[in-house]
Formats: C-alpha cells, structure tokens, sequence
C-alpha cells in the first residue's frame, strides 16, 4: 500500500516531498494502530498544561484517557465514538460524540496530490529528542487561508514526539510536546477508567437541536468562491443526522471546516463577535452570514478569514 | 517576599536546588499558604505523571495532608522531647538534634523523592521559558525550562495572525475573556461541538481553551440516558 502510494505520487511531487508523505503515512498508521503511554505538554493561546495520555488500540476498538496535571481532576475518557469529559471539581461529566478521530493526536489523513499546491510538504532534518532521533516533517502552508503543521516523528516508531500548529509565517499557534512515551503492548482495563466516582456526578449532553427533516438546503457552495484549495469533502444532508441540519465538510485535505445551513429566522449578530463578525475560540473561528432567508454557520480551526470565506461561498441555489 | 518569588522558590525546592536551610522554610511557608499548598500539590502529580504512576484526581489533598501531617508529627516529637531532653548531656542532644533534623529532612526528601524533576529537565523539549512565568502558567519550570538546544517556540493566538498574505497583523485586537456564555452564546458553542464530533484535530484545543465551559449548551442526562451508556 506504501508502494503504490509512493508511485502516485511520484509523478508530481519531488522526491524530498514524498518522503515527508511517507513519513505522515507511517504516522497515521502508527496513531491508528499503536497502544501507547505517555506525558506531554500542551501550549496554546500562552497557557501551558501537562496531561497524560493513555491509548489502546485493541481487536479494532480505541480507548483513551487523558488526564490533567494541573490538580483539576479533570479527565477526558474515549470508549470507541463516546467521549466524556470529567470535570470532579465542578461535579459534572458531559458526554459528546466523536464520529472520525484517532484520538486526541493529530493525523493527516486528508492529503492527496493537490495538497502540494496549498502546502510545501518536506523533511527537515533530524533532531534528538526524548533520547530518540526524530524526523523532523514540515506542512508549510503556501498562504494565509491555512495553518500547517510540523511533526517531529519518532524514527523508530513515527510517533508524533512533538507537534506543532503554525501560520503561514512559522509562529505556533498549538504545540504537543511529550516529555515520556512509552510504546505498549497492552493496557490493562484499570488504566482507562477514570478516578472519579461516576454516580457522584450529574451528566450531561450537548443539548443540540435537530431541524425539520423536510428542510431544503437553500444555498449551496460556490466552488469558484471557496478559498483556493478548500472544497466539499463531505456532504450530510441526511435528516435524521444530528445537530443543526445540514452540515458540509469543506477541507484542503489539512484544515477543515463545518459549515451549517438553517432557517436564519432567528439568525442575529453573534455576541462576542469581532468587527468582521468572526467570533473566536481558542483555535476555532466561527462566523455566520444570512443568505435569501438561511443562515450559514461555518466554524473550524482556521485563519478568521478562511471561515468567513467559506461561509460566503454559500449562496442561494 | 512576594507571590513570584514564593512560587519560584517553591519551584527551585523541586528542583533539588533550594539550600537546605531555605527548604524548611518554604515547606513550613506551604503549609501555611493554601496557594502554596495547591502548587506543591500541582507539582506532585505532575511528577506522579511523568514518572507513570497511576494517577488519582484525589492525590493533590493527599500529598499535601502528608506533608503537613509529618511536620505536625515532627512538631509533636519536638515538643514531647523538649522536656525530655533536659536530662541528656550535650552528645545526646546532639544525637535528638540529628534525629530531628533527619524528620524535617525525611520530609524534604520525601517531597523532592515525590517529584524527581531533575530527569526531565534533561527530556523536556519546551522552549526555555522563566521559571517565574510557568509557575504562574501552572507548570513547574522543572518541567519545561530546558529544551534540548532548541529555538524558544513564541506562541501566538489567531487574534495576533495576519488573515492574507500582505494584510497586516491584527495585533490590537485584544483577546476576550469574559466568560463563555456571554460571548459565545449557546448556538455557537453547539456548531464548535457538532464540528469536533467530525474534525479529531478540534477535540483536544476545544477542552484546553481556558474559556471553555462543560455546561455550555448542554442538558442535564436522563436516568435511562445514563443507564444506556453503562
């Protein structure tokens, strides 16, 4: 599978460039596959916060717990889609849905040969870290509609020793940072289990609403208006799917944006929201824009003006 | 001694690099300071992290109690000897004076023993950043302070980003920190949820945005609801 992937690409990418594609393969492949135990930090927004994560993988099934070091208590358990949070000091644990991930590392799983055009993706040199040598890979994005990554990947193992999330000028916005990883062949039941009494908890869900299902889609993405490089990756028109009724995935195989269509009856400014009406949270930006009676959300780890490009892409069919 | 400078000596005692003299003052100071208390805590688990240990969200009261209760233990034992002490000639209370020395310092050691940082320091990739600073950024500086020969990693919020190519940096754009639920009202916070369901990269830098907040567009669960997921 390697192979063939290498000879698809070979035709249009240099030969530095698939080796960095080899090595974000080996990577996927190594987040999806492996069990493993370590401690790392993580850096956002100028806060710091040290976390250890536990993840199996085992007969096909993920679990993983990731535990906060900062005294909170506060826990994050993943059994296969479900996803809990526990938050002991404030007695709560919210329970939510994870349709696609490998957990809480990052994968690039979305690269195909037009990522070349919006990332100059290569290998930079090794590096020492945790008394490992690590590859360093570098997703330099070409503008400013994007963020990119670096991954300095463990040789032996192609984990994801430190990562980091950058503009298009190299500052991080995001770094994980592992001060121990441990490579393990089976995680016993008890490591994944959280240390907080469940029953002396009070539960709680998203409280997201569903639409009619005989609601139309009304606007539709404009390709020629979509930042250079994103388009519709997924499309969930589906009326019994959850959450605000038809979503689209737009994505340039790196970055990637939920875009929403409903009703804009009740569609207003919102609170919070900068003087370009993007509202920001931590990495995720959100705009909203009302179009011939719809309201168009998109939101997604993005520069602002990529999801207000992208919700303007959207226009009455 | 201000704040910093406690929690920078704090820091240093984990370090293994406070004199021990200073040590048994900063202890005494911790036990007395309940934000003191709450770092040596914070410092311990980190250490229990590090090291592997299975980690339980009650051992931040566990290991501070312990410390207290072997100062309070050695404060007995001081004064029930005291007394005691006065029929010993010097060689003997020479001997007790060790003893007890050896109390406070089974207490240092056991607190340092708790954390043992000094490996680390030598593992951790993070940029060299003030001890000062991280302590107030809730991370012993013994943690991160010491990358290995790397360039020091400047972290900027999307607020500091310039949108385009040749657009200037929105750098006066200050960053809000009004609570969530006033400036990101309940259906936003439900399209950043619905969104991490489908995008793995949105999940962890959601929990980790100091703004969020758990009840924010959410229900309480039903027994059933609870009951299905066991």
């Amino acid at each position: 599978m390697g192979a063939v992937t290498l000879l698809l690409f070979a035709s249009v990418v240099q030969a530095g460039t698939v080796d960095a594609r080899e090595w974000i393969t080996r990577m996927n492949a190594a987040l999806a596959t492996r069990s493993y135990d370590g401690v790392f930090i993580h850096a956002m927004s100028g806060k710091r916060q040290t976390l250890r994560l536990i993840h199996r993988m085992e007969n096909g099934r993920m679990a993983e717990r990731l535990i906060f070091a900062n005294g909170s208590g506060w826990e994050v358990v993943r059994n296969g889609s479900e996803w809990v949070a526990y938050f002991p000091d404030l007695k709560i644990a919210r329970v939510e849905t994870r349709n696609r991930s490998w957990g809480a590392m990052v994968t690039l799983n979305g690269l195909s040969e037009d990522s070349n055009r919006n990332y100059e993706i290569s290998t930079a040199g090794t590096e020492r870290l945790l008394g490992r040598t690590a590859q360093l890979v570098r997703v330099d994005p070409r503008d400013g509609f994007r963020y990119g990554y670096r991954f300095w990947l463990d040789q032996q193992t192609a984990m994801p020793l430190k990562t980091q999330r950058i503009t298009r000028n190299g500052e991080v916005l995001e770094e994980i940072s592992f001060l121990t990883l441990e490579m393990r062949t089976s995680i016993p039941d008890e490591l994944l289990k959280p240390d907080v009494d469940p029953d002396t908890l009070k539960w709680l869900r998203p409280n997201i609403h569903v639409d009619k299902p005989s609601l139309k889609t009304g606007v539709a993405p404009r390709k020629e208006l979509m930042p250079p490089g994103f388009r519709v990756a997924f499309n969930n028109p589906e009326a019994e799917a959850k959450g605000p009724r038809t979503r689209f995935i737009v994505s340039d195989g790196v970055n990637w944006v939920s875009v929403f269509i409903e009703p804009a009856d009740k569609a207003q400014p919102p609170p919070g929201a900068r003087p370009d009406g993007v509202v920001l949270m931590g990495l995720s930006a959100t705009y909203v824009v009302r179009q011939e009676g719809y309201k168009v959300t998109a939101v997604g780890e993005v520069p602002p003006l990529t999801v207000k490009s992208i919700a303007d892409a959207f226009q009455p069919e | 001694m201000n704040e910093q400078e406690q929690i920078s000596q704090l820091s240093a005692l984990f370090d293994n690099e406070l004199p021990p003299a200073q040590s048994g003052m900063v202890i005494r100071r911790a036990l007395k300071d309940p934000a003191l208390r709450a770092s040596w805590g914070h410092y311990a688990l980190i250490g229990a992290c590090i090291r592997g240990e299975p980690v339980h969200a009650g051992r931040l009261p566990d290991v501070a109690e312990r410390v207290r209760a072997r100062l309070a233990a050695e404060a007995e034992h001081e004064a029930a000897s005291a007394p005691a002490l006065a029929g010993y000639d010097t060689a003997e209370r020479s001997r007790f004076a060790r003893y007890g020395r050896g109390v406070l310092g089974g207490a240092i050691a056991a607190g340092v023993a708790i954390v043992s940082l000094v490996v680390v320091r030598n593992m951790s990739p993070l940029a060299a950043v003030p001890a000062v600073q991280l302590a107030q950024a809730g991370v012993p500086a013994a943690v991160t302070s010491q990358p290995q020969a790397q360039s020091a990693v400047s972290l900027v919020t999307p607020v500091q980003v310039a949108a385009l190519d040749g657009a200037p940096p929105s750098y006066t754009t200050p960053v809000d920190n009004s609570p969530a639920a006033q400036r990101f009202g309940l259906p936003l916070a439900n399209y950043v949820v619905a969104h991490s369901e489908v995008v793995a990269s949105a999940s962890l830098s959601t929990v980790m945005n100091a703004n969020y907040d758990p009840t924010l567009g959410a229900v309480e669960m039903t027994k059933d609801e609870i009951g299905a997921r066991r």
